[in-house]
This record gives structure tokens, sequence and C-alpha cells, in this order.
């Protein structure tokens, strides 16, 4: 042993003694740091902290994908429905770490699947017992779970009825569990948990149910909660006068968090999406610009302090969520080298901002169409029409939902632009690929009244959406360096999954059941492959005994086919499922 | 011997009235209306309401008759998102006096997940006169009703509705585990 790797060996044991002595085989805070340089396995939601989901292996290339086809596939289960929903899915993305892989599916049983021997065998199945009804009737858009974090020697996940859980990785039982969210309030939670140093940290659902959003980290070892940071200020916090009403619409506010954050440790910094403020479609119950809602929050990981907001669509009257993975790039633009953190929006807008001070650097749109602004201010990143004199923003004021004008078309719809499913960034070509929904939606405004207390468990959306017009969808390539679209690849559905990026490819599903590979640079298609059932869950890649495997979950869920089903008539006769696909060559 | 054979015929038609006239149960009618999804759209509690998917009818607060009702789920309702449960409904004209070819896309009713049989109809549209119109707010004891007492679904009606309701809630010997949440105070207060 060199002089160097006894100084390693020693600090990996001090890590290691740090967490309380764990085996070899246990996760520790110093692997999920280096989690990018760890391809064989993916051991972080969004693959490394800095959400790239970007593997490079390379066993699998463009010259012999074509020969990709299916290793084994595994039945799960969590199909059936509870509250107002007929039928679970699968949001998830696989967690591997040496060759044993953790899934969810909707209803948050979690499954430990050993991957060896070109074989998937179920290990155990942790079932949490979830409240369906309790929980199924104030999700808004699903029986969703998006997957699992790994740390020591747990698997951590969150079940739709608001609670944390740590299950043992080795024998599959409950060590302990947390109640973090309140269904009683309308709170759910979705999202997989993200740990960082000794915390797991959760973010909530239910902005469509007049709660009050926020993101919450629970200590590991005491498994309390250290810190809890509310989207939505309350009277007297920074930020509280950006609700000028006077009837409390802060109490009711939205904010949710439901899609995982990223973290870059160097700058101690958690970041993390806010979703639309309630309620979605009436702007006028809640005149001002409405912090934090459509924001992307930068906080300290250790006290959940705001260190900056950047907000995309103040006084939202559309539906816009901020929720989306904000993914954390270095490099430069127009050849200043740049700490970025880049986000695309359900707005239309990708954004690329300063992640040491929220600066705006570059926006676009990544959408064919955009018709409630005419753009981006070019300093700012702020809607062109954004007026800070305006209590309630017009923007495009024959589009914009209001009182005056309640049923409008709307580009992108509500929906977006782009929703939950997860980008990917290739760091070789500084490329970033964006899965979109490229549609048009029509909104009517039901306006809520300040004067009737809301009711808990209902909705609350001042409105609703429908879909009068044909949906697709398309994976846009963006230059990181120049902030310019450099492809775009059209679906005749929308991208309801999210994608995978490899140094030659990036992957993508898509809800009539097509798994596909395109070129990295032409976005041509190089393979795909039918599943027979609606994907709504990103690919992810791995090695097991050293041989490359592309896996990915499917199985129709979430909001598309109760909300917005009739934007793709022909996903209709897709039924419900719930499967896990594993790919390989030979 | 006439006798014995006239007492099974006897039986026989009894049976026979009894399969053919009898009220279907109120669990029958509750099955269909969770099974057909009536309650993803209208909720348990029939009250329907706003939110993503565009408005469901208030049950509740129907002014329709049994007939009207039996009428409004075989037939849905055209421009609406009210599924029409008959797979004929618009072949013959039977529904509005309308058939397929005079409808366009956005005046059709939507089809339902699957379709019902006119036992089920007839079910569903008893059970929503006897359960859900004109029953007013609703209360635990109904949601209870619905849900049974596996879930908490229905704390928040225990929590604010009469006190029978509460002393129903308080004697549920149900399995669903009460974790409470301790929070930690608000990161971003006393700036
Ligand atoms: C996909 C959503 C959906 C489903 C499923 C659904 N409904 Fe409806 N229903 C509606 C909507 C929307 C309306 C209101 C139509 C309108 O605006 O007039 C409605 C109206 C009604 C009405 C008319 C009420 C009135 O006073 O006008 C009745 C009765 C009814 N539904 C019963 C049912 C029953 C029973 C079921 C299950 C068998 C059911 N519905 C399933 C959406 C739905």
């Amino acid at each position: 042993m060199s002089r160097k790797m006894y100084a390693a060996a020693a600090i990996v044991a001090l890590l290691v003694g740090s967490h309380g002595g764990w085996a070899a085989d246990d996760v520790t805070a110093n692997q999920l740091l280096k989690a990018d340089s760890d391809p064989g396995n993916w051991l972080t939601h969004h693959k490394d902290y800095s959400a790239h989901r970007f593997s490079s292996l390379s066993q699998i290339t463009k010259d012999n994908v074509k020969n990709l086809h299916v290793a084994w596939t595994l039945q799960l289960g969590g199909v059936e429905g509870g509250g107002i929903w007929s039928h679970g899915g699968l949001e998830g993305t696989p967690i591997v770490e040496n060759g044993y892989m953790y899934v969810t599916d909707g209803w948050g049983s979690v499954y430990k699947i050993d991957t060896h021997h070109g074989e998937g065998k179920l290990l155990w199945k942790m079932d949490p017992k979830t409240d369906h009804d309790w929980a199924g009737a104030v999700a808004c858009c699903g029986v969703d779970n998006r997957g699992v974090a790994l740390i020591g020697d747990l698997v951590l996940s969150h079940s739709l009825d608001g609670r944390l859980i740590a299950t043992n990785k080795d024998t599959g039982q409950i060590a302990w569990q947390r109640q973090v969210a309140d269904p009683d309030k309308g709170e759910v939670v979705t999202a997989a948990p993200l740990v960082v140093k000794n915390m797991v940290i959760t973010g909530v659902s239910g902005a469509e149910y007049g709660i009050r959003g926020w993101i919450a980290a629970t200590d590991l070892t005491t498994h309390k909660e250290v810190w809890r940071t509310y989207t939505i200020p309350a009277k007297g916090e920074p930020g509280a006068n950006t609700w000028k009403d006077n009837h409390d619409a802060m109490a009711n506010g939205g904010g949710s968090t439901w899609v995982t954050g990223s973290y870059d440790p160097s700058s101690n910094t958690l970041f993390w999406g806010v979703g639309n403020p309630g309620p979605d479609w009436d702007s006028q119950y809640r005149p001002g610009d409405n912090l934090y809602t459509d924001s992307t929050l930068a906080l300290d990981v250790d006290t959940g302090k705001i260190k900056w907001h950047y907000q995309h669509t103040p006084n939202d009257d559309f539906d816009y969520d901020s929720v989306a993975e904000n993914v954390l790039v270095d490099a430069p633009v127009h050849g200043q080298p740049m700490h970025l953190d880049l986000e695309a929006d359900r707005n239309g807008f990708a954004y690329a901002v300063n992640r040491d001070n929220g600066q705006f650097v570059w926006g676009l749109p990544f959408v064919k169409k955009v018709t409630w602004t005419k753009g981006l201010d070019p300093e700012t990143g702020r809607p062109a029409e954004y007026d800070p004199k305006l209590d309630v923003q017009k923007y495009n004021a024959a589009v914009t939902p209001s009182r005056e004008h309640p049923v409008t078309m709307i580009c992108p719809g509500n929906m977006g632009g782009k929703n939950w499913p997860p980008t990917a960034y290739n760091p070789q070509d500084k490329i970033w690929y964006i899965p979109v929904i490229e549609s048009c939606n029509r909104i009517t405004v039901k306006p809520e009244d300040p004067s009737k207390p809301i009711k808990k468990r209902e909705f609350f959306t001042g409105g609703g959406p429908t879909q009068p017009e044909r949906i697709t969808g398309s994976v846009t390539a963006i230059d990181v360096t120049t902030g310019k679209e450099v492809g775009k690849h059209e679906t005749p559905y929308p991208m309801l999954g999210g994608l995978l990026a490899t140094p030659d490819m990036v992957f993508y599903g898509q809800p009539d059941g097509k798994v596909a590979a395109l070129d990295a640079k032409s976005l041509k298609e190089l393979w795909s492959f039918n599943t027979g059932a609606g994907v709504n869950a990103p690919p992810m890649t791995f090695t097991s005994d050293g041989k490359q495997y592309i896996a990915i979950l499917v199985g129709q869920g979430g909001a598309w086919d109760k909300w917005f089903i009739d934007g793709t008539p022909e996903l209709k006769r897709i039924q419900p499922g719930s499967m896990l696909y594993v790919f390989s060559l030979n | 011997m006439a006798f014995p054979a006239m007492m099974l015929l006897g039986a026989f038609l009894l049976l026979n009235s009894v399969s053919a006239w009898a009220e279907p149960s109120a669990d029958e009618g509750l099955h269909v209306f969770k099974s057909a999804n009536c309650v993803g759209c209208h909720k348990w509690s029939g009250e329907g309401g706003g939110g993503y998917g565009g408005a469901a009818a208030n049950l509740r607060r129907t002014a329709l008759s049994l007939d009207q009702i039996e009428h409004t789920i075989r037939c849905g309702r055209p421009a609406t998102g009210m599924p029409h449960f008959d797979p004929d409904a618009y072949s013959d004209g039977r529904c509005y006096g309308l058939k397929k070819a005079q409808m366009s896309a956005a005046t059709m009713p939507p089809e339902p997940d699957h379709y019902l049989r006119p036992a089920d109809i007839d079910a569903v549209a008893k059970y929503v006169v006897s359960h859900i119109k004109g029953k007013g707010p609703p209360t635990f004891a109904q949601c209870q009703a619905f849900f049974g007492d596996g879930t908490r679904a229905c704390d928040v009606y225990e929590k604010t509705s009469d006190s029978s309701g509460a002393q129903a809630g308080a004697s549920a010997g149900s399995a669903h585990q009460h974790l409470k949440i301790e929070s930690a105070p608000d990161a971003n207060a006393g700036k």
C-alpha cells in the first residue's frame, strides 16, 4: 500500500466509525458523496447528488444497442386502488448496490431483488400497510412512490399516508418509522427520500388540497426531526409580504415539494423545487408574488435556512410548479466557468442560475409552443410581462385564466412543459436532455370564496383543466455552455417517465409501453422494445457480476389516465400493470 | 303425491319472485359505487366537486328522481364528464333520442372503465337515493359505513361532527396505526 492509499483507508475507516461501525456492505455517507464515480451502482435517487442521471457504463453502446433484449422481468404488486383512485402505478427509480436492487410500488411496498447470476430473485417485500383510503382520497395525482434511499444497513422509504420508514436491508423488517406528513390536512408523500450526512430529507405533496408546504430533515440516529422549512412564510417572516390578501391565503398557500432535491457538498447547500400556489387557477384569491411557490430554494442543509430563492412564475395562474429536480453542473457559459443550477420548469422554460447566489444566467423555451408569456427578460429571467407593481399578474392577458376570463387555452398545458419525470445531463458533452410534454390545455376558473372556511381533505384548486387538444412529447437537448436548443426528438406521447443518459445514448419510456434508446448526438432512435403496458418511470443502469443492465419499472399510474387521458385517446386502452423490466446484451 | 310437488313448485316460485323483486341490498349498491368508480369522481360522500378533473355533480343535493338518476347512469350526460354505463346507450336512440352518428367527440359522454349490467345500475341508483341524496353534510358514521374502520379516512369527520360520531370513532378498535407527527420548529422563523 502506498502512503496515499493508507491515508485513504484511514479516512474511510474514520467515516465508517463515525456512523456507528457499519458492516463492509453498508452504504456510507462518503459513498453517497462519490456516487457519480461509482458506475456499477445507482446509490441515490438521481444517481448522484448533482442529479445528473448519467452513467459512464459503456458495455452497451450505440453500436451494439440493437442487440439489447429482455434479460428478465419481475411482477410486482400495488396495482389495487384506494380513495379516489382505481389503481396504483409505478414511478420509481430502482436503486442498486452491489447487485442488490431496491424498488417500490405505488403504495410504498419495498422489494429487495437479487440480480446476480443473470436473473432477478425477490429476497423480501416490506409492505408498510399504507392506509389506502386515508391517503388515496387526498392524492391529487395518483398512487405513486418514486423509490428508496440507502444508508448503513437501512432502506429508507416513504408511504403515501405520510410515513418515513426505515427497513433493515438484510431482513426486510421495519427498524423504525415516523409520521412526517398529515393526510388529515391533505398532505401525502410520493417523493423518494434523500440522505445527506446523518439526515434523511422528505418533501410533501398536497398543494391541490390547501396545504402549507414544507421540506423536513430527520436525524438518522435519534429519528427526530432536525429542521422543517416551510415553503410559504409565516406572518412576519421574509416573503410574507408577497401574500397581499386580507384573508390569510398563505395558511393554505400550497407550495408542495414532491420531487427529490439535489445537494452541493462544497457549499453545504440543498437545492429543492417548490410547487404551485393554492388555489391553482384562482390567482385573484392570493394577490402578490406568493413566495416561495414556483421557486427553486437553496437551503443550508444543516439548519434548513433559506440561502436564496429563484421564482419562475410569480402569482402563478397556470399550475406551473417548479418542483422539478435541480441539476447541478459546473460548466463554462460563453467561456466563463460557472456553478450552475439547471431547472426545466412546468411553465415551458429551462433555466440556468448561478447556484452560489441564485442569479439568472440563461433561459429558453424547451417546448414548441408557449402562449402565456412572450418570453423571459434577458437580464432577470422573469416573464417579460411581469410587473412588480401589480398584485395580480396578467402575463399574456389574452390567455391567462382569471375571474374575468374564466375559460382559456394555455400553452404549455398545466402538466407542463416538463413534469416530475427527471432530465439527464451528459457531463462529457455538456448536453442536458429534457423529457417534454408538448401540450396546451383548457383551464376553467371556478373562483374560491375567501369568506368560506377551507374544507380539509377537499380539493382547493379554483378551477380545473380539460384536454380538448392532442398532447405529444419530445426529448429536447440543450447545450449548457450556450443555453441553446441543439436537438428535439418528437414522440407521439408525452414524456411521463424521464430519462437516463449514457456516454453516447439517451434512454426513455413512453406511456404506450415503448422503451427506446436515442443517439446522444443526433437523437435518432437506435433501439426500442414495447413492454405492453404504460411506462411512467425513468430508466436506470447498473452492473451485476460485471455485466451492464438497463432497468425500468412499467405500470401506468400517476395523474395521466384520470385527468389528462383525453389528450391522448389511444392510451385509454392501456391497462394497469406492475412489472420490472431488465434488459441486457446477449 | 301432488302435494309435495305443489310445495316444491310454490317454493320455486317464491324463490324466483324473491330474486326478481327483492330490493337490491344497500351492500350491492355500495359495492357498485366503489367498483364502478363513482367514488373516483363523486367521492365517497357523493359531494363530487371541482378539482383537477372538473366538477362532478353533488349527488347529496341532486333534485333527480330514482328514474332520472338511473337514466343518467345508463346514458351519462352529453358534453360533460359523466360516463354512460350502458354499452348500447347511443346505439338505438334510447338515450335522449340520440345516436352515435349524430354526436361529436365533444358531446359524446365518456366511456366508463367498464360497463354495468342493468341490475348493477338499478342497485347503484337505489343506493344513491337511499344513502346519498338529501343527506346534508357528511358525518363520521356515514363515512365509516362506507370505508369500514380499517382506515383513518374518516378521522376528519370524527373531529368535527356530532358527539355520536365521535363516540363511534373512539370505540372503533381498528388496526391502523396512529403515529403522531412531531415536527421541528419553523427553520426560517425569527430572522
Ligand atoms: C369520470 C367521472 C365520473 C364518474 C366515474 C361518474 N360520474 Fe356521475 N357525474 C360526473 C359529472 C362530471 C357529472 C355532472 C354532469 C353535469 O355537469 O351536469 C355527473 C353527474 C351525475 C349525476 C347527475 C346528478 C344531477 O343532479 O344532475 C348522477 C345521478 C351521477 N353522476 C351518478 C353517478 C354514478 C352512480 C356513478 C357510478 C356508477 C357515476 N356518476 C360515475 C362524473 C362522473
